[in-house]
């Protein structure tokens, strides 16, 4: 009956991390393939809660890759410390003011989800965001 | 097999359709913070969404309480926010609870804080959960049936500052700044508002009978790690309304709080499983009532005499809070056990009756110390038991009178929730002693514990985009034998409340919710049965960067002159991601249902009853605007 009862609260609280997981999945899906023209995306991270957030894409063409070099983009989880040298996603404003190579950034401010992308640092790493997500590109930062 | 993954890729494409701003509405929408503190086990819950708040611009609590089944927004006597209003009686809400971020607002005189938060501005609010009937043991100090729950706004969701100002009919006009910042482990909100509201003014027989009022305010809430703190300061200065008057003829009053709160709460143990809450509540209060004529009096002779036309009052009201609660998992049972001890104290009163010093001056020293056990019982995978106690053992001493007592609060529900249907009865039984407030009103200088019995159900079944619900609610209170000056009235008193309610999501973004009810209640005041019937329906819509609101609230007492509906309508115009501009109507036809406010007129010697009827809502026409940086 505990068994009952833990899986009913997991039940709830998966639906919950469910729902949040769905969209951030594919909003992060978006902010990687409007930079990359690739057939294939490879992202490094080594954050369970990122892996977990990967797993839920739909688009085939993001795959995740244990080894940095390989990779096309880090995602880099809120505090975690730099450990690949490629052009990182972040989820909180302060890294990515701080980071120099955070290329975008997906965080809340004012209480609504926010996407920024910075044109000097995608530049650096001769990318370009392509297609609706271009309105977020800012030249500060 | 097939139907399967064409199932999947229909899902697919369903989600790929949304534009990317319309993707991260929809995850504002879906990690929307009332989904984490929320407790349907509570009670019959009605949330209001931050997105809710911000496309109704709801920019005080009193426009939330307007649609739903068992009360709304009233205003007693002095203007002072109270839900169950009962004319002529000073102040009824004292059974309605009023929380923010989980720490009780209440007051040493009155029993409750509703008449402090209960119409404060929502600028710092992120969203509201309000409960009907009674809830969890676990939750209030004292007995409910009504909790009304705030959440100030979460600062790793709101980095950076935010300005909003707006302003409107009769020159009303309020602005609040906020700042918000957040690292892993620490992170800060901070709040401030100014509110200059100027609210519609009547008269009778040439006096004028203002509720205008003046209020500053400013929190500050700060985690670190596992300890949350929050700090608030309300200066509020505000026009006596009717005063105290018997012959509603007010002259040259004003009242005045400043409130100071401090909280804090620390969860301990790996599953934060063990939680102590710390809490102190201020209240330095000013009351400076003059009148033509007497204040309220039962004494005829002091009707005719005029003894008191002046009433001044300088008091400080302390509330200190402590609670312990642990919450352990066994078998098929989820226990919460919990200990709490209120501090509860009136003094430093200083009265002015005519200008003279009362010198035997009022005042209050309570402790409450309260034990309670709730467990919820897993019978089978989506259904569950409930059931709460709790004691609380009293030590109240005040001018008035001094008894040690204990009362007693039991609760038993059940909830069964499924895909598409969810299930709610809910049974309880409280014991009710006399608030300080009501003892000066009392026949004897006794302490009186009153029982209440609340039965309800409410049963919601969702079909596709709608959802359709009902709920009953018995509610049965015992009469007072000292504040009820009438004789053989009955023992107890039977309430009966029923609504029917109607959702639908026509799509993420635009959506109705309408509710029909009908309450049979005792008014204990006139010791009659009156009947209540009313409803409403909103419709939250948006075109592109639009957000329009409208709704409607119907509310008709019968055998009485209050009749009438509230139109809210408004519209939000997102010129960019930081600015925002906005316009609305409340009230727009002046048409909203009075409150009745009772009081005499001589003739010649004989004293006759006559009432004003004034409604809580003005007609309120406001634009504003709202930039983040």
């Amino acid at each position: 009956m505990k068994t009952v009862i833990l899986l009913l609260i997991m039940f709830l609280f998966n639906n919950l991390l469910a729902s949040d997981i769905k969209w951030e999945s594919l909003i992060l899906e978006k902010m990687l393939t409007s930079m990359s023209s690739k057939n294939k995306v490879l992202i490094y991270t080594k954050s369970p809660k990122m892996k977990k957030i990967v797993e839920r894409l739909i688009n085939t063409k993001v795959r995740v890759t244990n080894n940095c070099k390989r990779a096309d983009f880090a995602l880099l989880a809120e505090d975690e410390k730099k450990t690949c040298d490629k052009p990182e996603i972040v989820f909180n404003y302060r890294g990515y003011m701080h980071d120099e190579d955070a290329v975008g950034v997906f965080f809340w401010q004012k209480g609504r989800p926010t996407i920024r992308f910075s044109l000097k640092r995608l530049a650096h790493f001769n990318l370009q965001v392509r297609g609706e997500l271009s309105k977020f590109v800012s030249s500060n930062k | 097999m097939r139907l399967f993954f064409l199932l999947i890729i229909v899902f697919s494409t369903l989600l790929q359709a949304y534009d990317i701003d319309q993707m991260l509405d929809l995850y504002r929408k879906d990690s929307d913070l009332s989904q984490k503190t929320k407790n349907e086990s509570l009670g019959h819950l009605t949330v209001y969404t931050r997105d809710d708040l911000e496309r109704m611009q709801a920019h005080n609590l009193g426009e939330l309480l307007n649609s739903l089944r068992s009360f709304r927004y009233d205003e007693n006597m002095l203007g002072m926010p109270d839900v169950l209003h009962t004319d002529p009686s000073p102040y009824s809400s004292d059974t309605v609870k009023i929380f923010i971020n989980n720490h009780e607002i209440t007051s040493a005189y009155a029993g409750s804080g509703l008449f402090i938060y209960g119409n404060i501005d929502l600028g710092f609010v992120d969203h509201v959960e309000i409960y009907e009937g009674s809830t969890s043991t676990a939750v209030n100090s004292e007995p409910a049936i009504v909790t009304i729950k705030l959440y100030s706004k979460d600062p790793a969701r709101e980095a950076g500052g935010h300005l909003q100002a707006y302003g409107g009919s009769r020159g009303m006009n309020h602005e609040n700044v906020s700042y918000a910042a957040a690292s892993k482990d620490f992170k800060y909100y901070l709040y401030a508002s100014r509110s200059d509201i100027r609210r519609t003014h009547y008269t009778n027989e040439n006096y004028d009978i203002s509720r205008d009022y003046k209020q500053k305010h400013a929190l500050m809430t700060l985690d670190y790690k596992n300890i949350k703190v929050g700090a608030e300061y309300i200066d509020h200065k505000a026009d006596p309304f009717l005063s105290l008057s018997m012959f509603a003829k007010p002259k040259d009053g004003d009242m005045s709080y400043k409130l100071k709160r401090v909280s804090s709460t620390m969860s301990f143990l790996d599953d934060d499983s063990l939680k102590l809450s710390l809490s102190f509540i201020r209240m330095n209060e000013h009351l400076n009532f003059n009148m033509d004529g007497t204040l309220w009096t039962t004494n005829p002779l002091d009707v005719i005499l005029v003894t008191q036309d002046s009433l001044v009052t300088d008091s400080v009201d302390d509330v200190y809070s402590a609670k312990l609660e642990k919450k352990t998992v066994y078998k098929s049972n989820t226990f919460l056990l919990g200990a709490n001890y209120i501090k509860k104290s009136l003094h430093d009163v200083n009265t002015y009756n005519n200008g003279v010093l009362d010198t035997e001056p009022t005042f209050v020293d309570n402790s409450i110390v309260g034990l309670y056990m709730q467990d919820d019982f897993a019978i089978a995978e989506n259904q569950i038991i409930t059931a709460s106690l709790k004691r609380n053992q009293y030590y109240s001493k005040s001018n008035r009178a001094e008894r040690n007592f204990h009362t007693f609060q039991t609760r038993l529900g059940y909830i069964a929730t499924s895909k598409k249907s969810t299930f709610k009865a809910f049974a309880s039984s409280m014991e009710i002693p006399t608030e300080q407030y009501a003892l000066a009103f009392a026949k004897t200088n006794e302490i009186e514990l009153l029982r209440l019995v609340d039965v309800s159900a409410e049963y919601a079944r969702h079909i596709n985009a709608a959802t359709l619900g009902f709920c009953l609610e018995y509610l049965q209170n015992q009469n007072s034998k000292i504040l009820i000056k009438k004789e053989n009235i009955p023992r107890y008193y039977d309430n009966y409340s029923a609504s029917v309610k109607y959702d639908y999501d026509f799509d993420p973004f635009n959506s109705l919710k309408s509710m029909l009810f009908y309450n049979r209640y005792h008014n204990p005041v006139s010791i009659t049965h009156e009947s209540v019937m009313g409803g409403f329906a909103r419709l939250l819509n948006t075109y592109k960067k639009f957000d329009i609101y409208n709704e409607i609230d119907y509310r008709k007492i019968y055998s009485s002159e209050i009749n009438g509906y509230v139109y809210n309508a408004g519209v939000r115009y997102r010129a960019t991601q930081s600015l925002i501009f906005s316009l609305k109507g409340v009230n727009i036809f002046n048409s909203a249902a009075t409150s009745r406010y009772s009081y005499i007129t001589m003739n010649g010697l004989s004293p006759e009853q006559k009432s004003l009827y004034i409604s809580p809502i003005d007609r309120t026409l406001s634009v504003g605007m709202e930039y983040s940086f």
